[in-house]
């Protein structure tokens, strides 16, 4: 039995991934940042014993350590860690800036490090949905600045992270979805070349697999592609 | 004419130093101890009175004030870094962009080595570096967006040691080494960080 931990949970790719893995037969907590929103519970029945939802802000440290204490009520270990929470801030102010900063960059940093005690006795691998937007050499965009500047952070804290963390074992999947129709911006996306529930197989896959290099820190797409982050 | 150049960060040495190069150059250069001074508007109004600014120049490498390890990291710090560097670039920048337009139209960013996110050095301050990098990311977004405007950009690492050439030399650099064929020999049609020996940086 392996232990899943999947940030935003509630919709899209986060709620698609869980059904994948839950599936597949792992006991998985799911962030549930938008307790209204149905899909989430609509799955629990379907999966009453391994799928567990827990509150969880990742913009919010106190969210975040309360979620990981919930989770070590259940189980003393977790395999995998996947950081699916994102925004799309829609201003490109401070306070755009600020809000992308804290959930897409910290976020994971703040879940990494408050669920790293329960991996160390798990397969201590650690997943994040990274992007296109986050690789500075290709960039292309003229706008958007908050989320782009978000993920270059956050690229750069998973090179930070990769460089503690991999001499104790850990492993890395960072994945580059390609353009899903999510919920980033409030509403599903009417447009994008991948549905939610086309992406999240392909992760999982990734995310499971273990005939990667896990000496070198790779950001994959969908299409099995590696970028130069 | 007399070239104006802002230089925000002067607290730092390398923002100091290029402010003391471009004086030497007889420029007539104005300063502010940070990006997010809050002596910006004063500053601004000035150089208005100049009419046009050549060079903006920034160097935003602040440092985490309380960096600790995984399970204790001071989220509140990183936050605070990140907002002097990230937001308060991109204030001065969104502000002083009228008065580049004016000018020579060149903006500088004076940053570290350490931070290249392809080979981090920097492994411990994540505020630090994190910041580091969208600032690199939002230099790139500029480029992108104000390039064919005719802005040009430079992103420059110093040597820790102090050797190679000054910040303030490379900001003010032209590389476009053949007007003749500027398509093939403009070096300005792209955006790299150099350290002080003009070796290229990975981003």
């Amino acid at each position: 039995m392996e232990y899943v931990v999947i940030t935003g949970a509630d919709r899209g790719i986060g709620l698609s991934l869980v059904e994948n893995y839950v599936r597949n037969g792992c006991t998985v907590f799911a962030g549930q940042f938008m307790p209204d929103w149905p899909q989430l519970g609509e799955l629990q029945q379907q999966y009453p014993e391994k799928l567990h939802i827990i509150p969880l802000n990742v913009g919010d440290d106190q969210s975040v350590k309360n979620a990981a204490g919930l989770v070590a009520g259940t189980t003393d270990r977790v395999d995998y860690l996947i950081n699916c929470a994102g925004i799309f801030p829609k201003t490109e102010d401070a306070a755009g800036f600020t809000s992308a900063f804290q959930v897409n960059s910290l976020g994971p940093l703040r879940v990494v490090e408050a669920f790293l005690p329960l991996m160390q006795t798990g397969k201590k691998r650690l997943c994040t949905f990274s992007s296109e937007t986050g690789v500075i050499p290709l960039m292309q965009r003229v706008k958007d600045f908050p989320y782009c500047v978000s993920k270059a952070a956050l690229n750069m804290e998973m090179h930070m992270l990769f460089q503690q963390l991999r001499p104790q074992g850990y492993t890395f999947r960072l994945f580059h979805p390609g353009w899903v129709k999510s919920y980033m911006s409030g509403a599903k996306s009417t447009v994008g070349d991948f549905e939610p529930e086309e992406a999240a197989p392909v992760a999982y896959r990734y995310f499971v697999g273990d005939d990667e290099i896990d000496d070198v820190l790779i950001l994959r797409d969908i299409q099995g592609q590696y970028w130069p982050f | 004419m007399k070239e104006i150049v802002l230089i925000a960060g002067i607290q730092f040495k390398e923002a100091a130093g290029a402010a003391a190069w471009f004086r030497q150059q007889g420029a007539t250069v104005y300063e502010l101890p940070s990006a997010d001074g809050a002596e910006r508007a004063e500053v601004l109004a000035a150089i208005e009175a100049e009419g046009k600014l050549d060079y903006l120049i920034v160097q935003a490498t602040h440092r985490g004030e309380n960096v600790q390890p995984l399970g204790q990291v001071d989220y509140q710090d990183m936050a605070q870094v990140f907002d002097k560097g990230v937001n308060g670039v991109h204030a001065l920048v969104e502000v002083a962009l009228p008065l580049l337009r004016k000018g020579k139209k060149r903006l500088g960013l004076i940053t570290s080595a350490a931070t290249s996110t392809r080979e981090p050095k920097e492994t411990k301050d994540f505020a630090f570096a994190m910041t580091q990098a969208g600032l690199h990311m939002l230099w790139k977004l500029y480029f992108n967006k104000l390039r064919p405007e005719g802005f040009t950009f430079r992103v420059f690492c110093p040597e820790e040691d102090g050797s190679g050439i000054p910040a303030g030399q490379y900001m003010h650099m032209d590389f476009c080494y053949d007007a003749r064929e500027e398509y093939i020999h403009n070096e300005e049609n792209r955006i790299v960080m150099r350290d002080g020996h003009m070796r290229e940086i990975s981003w």
